[in-house]
């Protein structure tokens, strides 16, 4: 009952944050009287509105004064909206067999993401990557700004903050805990990304292609499903339910999804949360063009919607100022000057906005004495290049769709790529041609901002994570589903008789199956997601951890017995105990766990202080905490914490309910 | 012939009704084998033999819910295509005082040399509970037979070989997996009581597919009335959920 009033508690703080946005939206759109259209791109520009301003005031004032502010700052617009919503005569203006379709899928995609989520975060299908997160919004929900490494606690982990800091602002606004507010900013994230899509397509093309496009942007994925029958399950079972449940991981990222957003909620919710803001300001760019708006205002609201948008995902704003630059191109090509000027202006707006929030620009910017920043090459030898770890997987033993071992980089025209993003080349075909037939150049952006993101690997690299520039081409297949969303919609739309019109019906089916029949596919597999359970003493973990964030904020752990390195942090091992202290605990185990987090600074300590208490090591790494499963110790786990306690320096703290987990305090003599 | 208008919307209106009503029900009572352990992995599998008549093969096992049939792997050594037929008899425990269920099969020498075999039981075994299980040889079979083993599985622990009626190695098993004969609505039901997040992944779902199907059907339908409608809305999950069970299961 407690869980369940956590999750309206915090909803309704969420829901405050997105109806400011609606205010805006009403207040910058006077003329706007369609409903959806001002809905959904105000829950899309609320949710970036309010993450940027609470990463600015964090520049100016303590966490705990910063989160009150932004949400007080919300109340007048959203007062607005309600007033607006009233006095002002908007339509829906949308059938009800669509709306009702629309909404269903919204529902479905929601339900995906929040069981992708869940899975990840209760049944141990999870990365280490989804661990950090949670741990960062753990960790920012109790601690003065700024939030350190949980892993470095002397270190900043200066990459994408926000998300993690708006999951801790809810948190700390509403009360709820962990698992309920990173639930409820997933789906404010899902809920922002389709309003803010479809409501930016929808004014610039039709409501069909605002459905379509926000669709497909939500569940492309490369399509795989094509080699699906052929998936070597692996396993002696006659029973495909039984194959399909064992080998459920491989499968959702590997076999049947690949890479798409169904798979970023349980991986890495931030670019859920990036999107969202984004697509706010993808909305904000497309009423650029319409003399009735406040334009002015509107290119500030859109520029610190892209920079918040860039805080919680950083590849975002490459492709989104690219597509800016472009589109600015267009229109000063077609000699519109004025619309021209405000596509350039907002680009390099957003551009200077992006290192106000703490994050990855502010720290390529400015420099950090107290983390790792991020490193980028300029590679033009990988030009029309993909990277392909985790993105491309056969689906079938076929020789001619494998990616070669140890291969980082594919041709874009491997025969692979051809077959699993395929669909985004002639979908970008299609909308260049439509626009040249039509004299229709809006078209050409949605053709543009997936080409600059499939293009950005062959001439930049990630030096601290080669794999890290991955994320463009994800962001990539993301877009070439709205592309093919707004083509299909374009071709449905024409008014062709004959061949002509059964011709661009097959061709807009076809987009639509190959960039969504994957992700339709793998909602059977949803349920497998829960089939195990790694941790066998969940609720006493819960229990622990609970009493950690009881103490004082501040806390360092030694997980006895746990893991000592990435590749161990990343397995099931120990029960996963390590992941619930480090993210519900909100204590830190200073262990160093990557190349962002000053590794090389703490293993060498943390070792010896796994290894046997090492007293100089416990010191050093400041540990005041060992978190204890006793049965799982070994002889000499078990020995090395029995004289600790005969020497004083541990003392039993807490013991679970079924003594399967004890915390210590330690301290040194 | 000629179909009137009317004639052919009530003709479309009872398919439409009939197509529902036999796929989700079908779905939802079609007895169907649920598995309810796992099978080693491939890479976990040892050959054990040459059992016979004499040199049985047992294993003792407990059973995570009721079972009412159980796959082991069974590799007959003649030339493909040869068979012979091998029983199984689970009893109460390793003395044999109690015969709980029977079943036979007739194992076919393939080129991958181990092949799934599936026993089913006469009668369902309890849930919770241990037993112990044979494999019965015919003193007449002319090939040299093989089962399937695995070493070190954790989820076999407390399980034991039996070669001879005599225990085995302590790490080895046979491989096998157990399935349970239920209908949709009762795997529903009792997924729901020991995991209930799947069972609210399912229905939440379900009600989503549910809503674009009868958004889809409002747009294809418009001009026919409600009991069309809704009869196509429900048809198409049915129909969708239905090859769904044929892909998984048949």
């Amino acid at each position: 009952m407690s869980e369940f009033a956590d999750f309206i508690r915090v909803s309704l703080v969420e829901l405050m944050a997105l109806f400011a946005g609606v205010g805006i939206v009403a207040w910058l759109l006077p003329q706007e009287r369609r409903l959806p259209i001002v809905l959904g791109g105000g829950v899309a520009v609320g949710h970036a509105l309010s993450i940027f301003v609470l990463m600015a005031l964090l520049r100016l004032l303590p966490i705990g004064i910063a989160v009150p502010v932004v949400f007080l700052l919300a109340l007048p617009p959203a007062a607005f909206a309600i007033l607006s919503l009233r006095r002002r005569p908007y339509v829906w203006g949308i059938s009800f067999g669509w709306t009702v379709l629309a909404l269903s899928l919204l529902t479905l995609i929601s339900v995906g993401a929040v069981v992708d989520l869940a899975a990840s975060v209760w049944n141990g299908s999870t990365h280490e990557n989804l661990v950090v997160r949670m741990a960062m919004a753990a960790h920012a929900a109790e601690s003065p700004w700024p939030v350190m490494d949980p892993y470095s606690p002397d270190h900043q982990r200066l990459y994408r903050h926000a998300a993690q800091v708006w999951t801790a602002a809810i948190m700390r606004i509403s009360g709820a805990g962990l698992y309920s507010a990173s639930v409820v900013t997933v789906l404010a994230s899902v809920l922002a990304i389709a309003g803010g899509l479809f409501a930016a397509v929808a004014r610039l093309r039709s409501y069909l292609a605002g459905f379509l496009g926000a669709s497909l942007f939500l569940t492309a994925t490369p399509a795989n499903f094509l080699g699906v029958w052929k998936t070597p399950f692996g396993s002696l079972s006659t029973s495909k339910a039984y194959g399909l449940a064992t080998v459920k991981r491989e499968l959702a990222q590997g076999y049947v999804l690949g890479h798409g957003l169904a798979l970023a909620p349980g991986n890495d919710f931030t670019l859920m949360v990036g999107l969202g803001a984004g697509s706010g300001a993808v909305f904000l760019a497309s009423t650029l063009v319409d003399p009735t708006t406040r334009r002015r205002t509107g290119i500030l609201v859109a520029a610190m919607a892209l920079a918040a948008a860039a805080a919680a995902a950083e590849q975002i704003l490459p492709v989104a100022v690219a597509t800016l630059f472009a589109v600015a191109a267009g229109l000063a090509v077609w000699r519109l000057w004025s619309e021209a000027l405000s596509f350039a202006v907002l680009g390099l707006i957003a551009s200077v906005l992006v290192v106000v929030p703490e994050g990855t620009y502010a720290a390529l910017a400015f420099g950090s004495e107290i983390g790792q920043r991020a490193g980028f090459a300029f590679t033009p030898e990988y030009f029309l290049r993909l990277p392909t770890e985790y993105l491309f997987f056969a689906g079938s033993e076929s020789n001619f769709f494998a990616v070669p071992p140890e291969t980082f980089r594919i041709w874009l025209f491997e025969s692979i790529a051809i077959k699993e993003i395929g669909w985004i080349y002639v979908a970008l075909a299609s909308l260049v041609i439509l626009s040249r037939r039509r004299y229709s150049a809006s078209i050409l952006a949605f053709a543009v901002a997936p080409a600059v993101a499939l293009l950005i690997p062959g001439l930049v690299s990630d030096r601290l994570y080669e794999i890290n520039i991955a994320r463009f081409t994800v962001l990539g297949i993301s877009l070439g589903g709205l592309a093919a969303g707004v083509a299909a919609a374009e071709l449905l739309g024409k008014r062709k008789a004959g061949l002509a019109r059964v011709g661009a019906g097959v061709l807009a089916g076809g987009l639509i199956v190959f960039a969504g029949a994957t992700w339709m596919l793998a909602v059977p597999l949803w349920p497998a997601k829960f089939s195990e359970q790694p941790y066998p003493h969940l609720n006493e973990d819960l229990e622990a951890t609970d009493y950690l964030r009881s103490l004082d904020y501040g806390r360092r752990a030694l997980i006895l017995p746990g893991p000592t390195n990435k590749e161990e942090v990343n397995s099931d091992g120990w029960e996963g105990m390590h992941r619930f202290v480090i993210s519900f605990g909100a204590t830190a185990i200073p262990m160093g766990l990557d190349r962002w987090g000053a590794a090389h600074l703490y293993q060498p300590y943390y070792l010896p202080a796994y290894n046997s208490l090492d007293e100089a090591a416990m010191v050093q790494l400041r540990i005041d905490t060992i978190y204890v499963a006793p049965y799982l110790l070994t002889d000499d786990q078990e020995r090395m914490l029995e004289n600790a306690v005969v020497e004083g320096r541990a003392k039993l703290l807490f013991e679970s309910s079924a003594g399967n987990r004890q915390i210590y305090e330690y301290q040194s003599r | 012939m000629n179909t009137s208008p009317a004639r052919f919307h009530a003709l479309a209106l009872v398919g439409v009704w009939f197509l529902s009503v036999l796929s989700w029900a079908t779905a939802l009572l079609l007895p169907l084998d649920w598995p309810v352990s796992s099978m080693p992995a491939r890479s976990a599998l040892i050959a054990i033999g040459p059992v016979s008549e004499f040199v049985v093969p047992g294993q003792s096992f407990g059973t995570p819910e009721a079972v009412s049939a159980i796959d082991v792997l069974i590799r007959v050594g003649g030339p493909f295509g040869a068979s012979t037929p091998v029983g199984m008899a689970v009893y109460e425990d390793v003395e044999r005082t109690s015969l709980v269920a029977r079943s036979a099969a007739e194992p076919v020498s393939v080129p991958a040399g181990l092949a799934v075999v599936r026993f089913d039981l006469d009668t369902p075994i309890d849930g919770n509970r241990r037993f112990y299980l044979e494999l019965e040889i015919p003193p007449d079979n002319p090939w040299p037979i093989f089962v399937g083993g695995t070493r070190d599985d954790p989820q076999r622990a407390g399980d034991r070989l039996f070669l001879e009626r005599r225990p085995g190695w302590s790490d080895q098993d046979l491989a096998y997996q157990f399935f349970r004969r239920q209908t949709g609505v009762e795997r529903f039901i009792h997924t729901a009581s020991v995991r209930p997040e799947m069972a609210w992944t399912i229905v939440l779902s379900l009600v989503a597919v549910l809503g674009m199907s009868a958004g889809l059907s409002l747009l294809a339908l418009r001009n026919h009335g409600w009991i069309t409608i809704t009869g196509s809305a429900v048809a198409l999950p049915g129909l969708a959920l239905l090859a769904l069970l044929v892909w998984l299961f048949l």
